[in-house]
């Protein structure tokens, strides 16, 4: 006997039965539209068919998918009927993106998962190196830009050493040998002074390893600074927004971590030049100094010289007129000696008169006068004899006469 | 490896620029300035003659990488 059941009955038990048949449906959604702020409804559709969807606006927003007609989706949830209207539906717990929409969230979420815990910090990005000594670059010697860096590094800085981790740089596969590169360069972190990440540009599928997980952690965890250019797209991979620099092409890589050599021994050049000529100012300040304290030597040495000649000048002019003094007198002694001459011959003169006439005067009163009258003077032993008492016999004596002298002895 | 490893460029580099800022500086005396000239000519040959090396030197490194083989 079959089961009758009312319709409640029976719109009861059919949900019961549907909801243990978990089901996943991909198609194209369509007729999407939310009804009194909390209901959305919306189909799935293919060519042949249709099923109607329905979720509570919050369920929708957890999946975080912005739902609009056209977006290829596949749909999670179990199969059931409407209470009041015994409607078919799926009722969604959850929706994925399919396609290329889902690599556009993934890349969204990882993005905003990874600048969350900081992998994009600018602070903790490292400076390259001014002159690198080796160059570790990590890309596939198939791609564009493998030829491109090389060049360019060879170019301006050929005396870097490069190290070439090969690796795949496309689609999936990319990923784990990636990864491996940059445990490489971590297990050796003497072996290069700054890492290259490159490849050139390409659709999402293409760059899925540059907006992995693991590999941007591998860039931030790089003991080595990475420098990472993924050429030509104007979007950013997230381990270009990881790395320590991120270059805008695989070219533009190979530019940021080396310096041009041309440029610098232009600017080697402009240095000794300036160098030079700093040294021909000094050489030439000096050199003024020198003129300057000779000149001024010069003059200290005129200024004495002169006073010296003036001084001697002087002396020549004093010393004259000294001469002169001593000319006049010269003169005035002459002079006075000539008339001092006279003087005395005048008066020796006078003198010699007055001589003479003493002289006659003593002539006459003198003995010679009496001598030649006859008269004689005795002596005794030199001594005028004046009386007779003063002699003895035997006396020796001297007779002076007029004209001459008698020796006698008494008897 | 050759005896002269490029890293000391950038302290040859900077050698230089001291020197050069140094000499601007008007109160050195002529002789220490003589002698920082004759470095930095030393200085700037050194760099030109590193500089004007031309060969370029790339070493490969290749890992195997195996693809997984199901049982």
């Amino acid at each position: 006997m079959m089961k009758v059941y009312t319709p409640s009955e029976f719109v009861h038990s059919m949900r019961g039965v549907l909801h243990e048949y978990p089901v996943a449906i991909q198609g194209e959604a369509s007729g999407f539209n939310i009804n009194q702020g909390r209901l959305v409804f919306f189909e799935l559709k293919d060519e042949s068919s249709r099923v109607q969807c329905f979720m509570l606006a919050h369920e929708l927003e957890r999946t975080g998918i912005e739902l609009e007609d056209g977006k290829e989706i596949r749909v999670l949830g179990h199969p059931s009927l409407f209470v009041r209207s015994g409607g078919f539906h799926v009722k969604v717990k959850d929706i994925q993106l399919v396609g290329k929409g889902a690599l556009q969230k993934a890349f969204e979420e990882l993005k905003a998962k990874l600048e969350k815990e900081g992998l994009f910090d600018e602070a903790r990005k490292r400076p390259t190196p001014d002159f690198p000594e080796t160059i570790g670059l990590i890309t596939s010697s198939d791609a564009a830009a493998y030829t491109d860096v090389l060049r360019i590094l060879k170019n301006r800085y050929p005396l870097a050493r490069v190290i070439h981790f090969e690796s795949r740089v496309q689609g999936l596969e990319a990923i784990p040998q990636v990864a491996e590169a940059f445990r490489y360069f971590n297990e050796h972190p003497k072996s290069a002074d700054v890492l290259i990440l490159t490849r050139g540009g390409g659709s999402l599928e293409d760059l899925q390893a540059f907006n992995n997980e693991d590999v941007c952690r591998a860039v931030f965890s790089s003991k080595i600074p990475v420098v990472c250019g993924v050429g030509h797209e104007r979007d950013v991979t997230l381990a270009e927004l990881v790395a320590d620099v991120r270059a805008s092409t695989p070219s533009n890589a190979a530019e940021r971590v080396t310096p041009d050599s041309a440029e610098l021994l232009q600017r080697i050049d402009a240095r000794t030049r300036a160098l030079s000529h700093m040294i021909d100012g000094r050489v030439s300040d000096v050199s003024h100094e020198v003129r300057h304290s000779a000149t001024q030597l010069e003059d200290a040495f005129r200024v004495r010289r002169d006073r010296m000649v003036h001084a001697v000048d002087r002396f020549t002019v004093t010393s004259s007129r000294l001469a002169e003094h001593l000319a006049l007198f010269r003169e005035r002694v002459t002079h006075a000696q000539t008339g001092l001459a006279a003087r005395m011959q005048t008066l020796l003169d006078i003198q010699r008169k007055k001589f003479e006439h003493r002289l006659s005067l003593l002539r006459s009163l003198g003995p010679r006068q009496t001598l030649a009258r006859g008269y004689s003077i005795t002596m005794l032993r030199g001594k005028a004899v004046s009386s007779v008492k003063h002699v003895l016999p035997g006396d020796s004596l001297t007779t002076r006469l007029k004209d001459g002298e008698i020796e006698s002895s008494v008897r | 490896m050759a005896t002269k490893s490029p890293k000391q460029l950038s302290n040859l580099f900077e050698e230089l620029e001291t020197i050069t800022s140094e000499l601007d500086q008007e109160n050195i005396d002529l002789d220490e300035s003589l002698k920082k000239f004759e470095r930095g000519l030393e200085l700037a040959a050194e760099l030109k003659s590193r500089l004007k090396e031309v060969d370029q030197k790339v070493e490969k490194i290749k890992k195997k990488f195996e693809e997984d083989v199901e049982a």
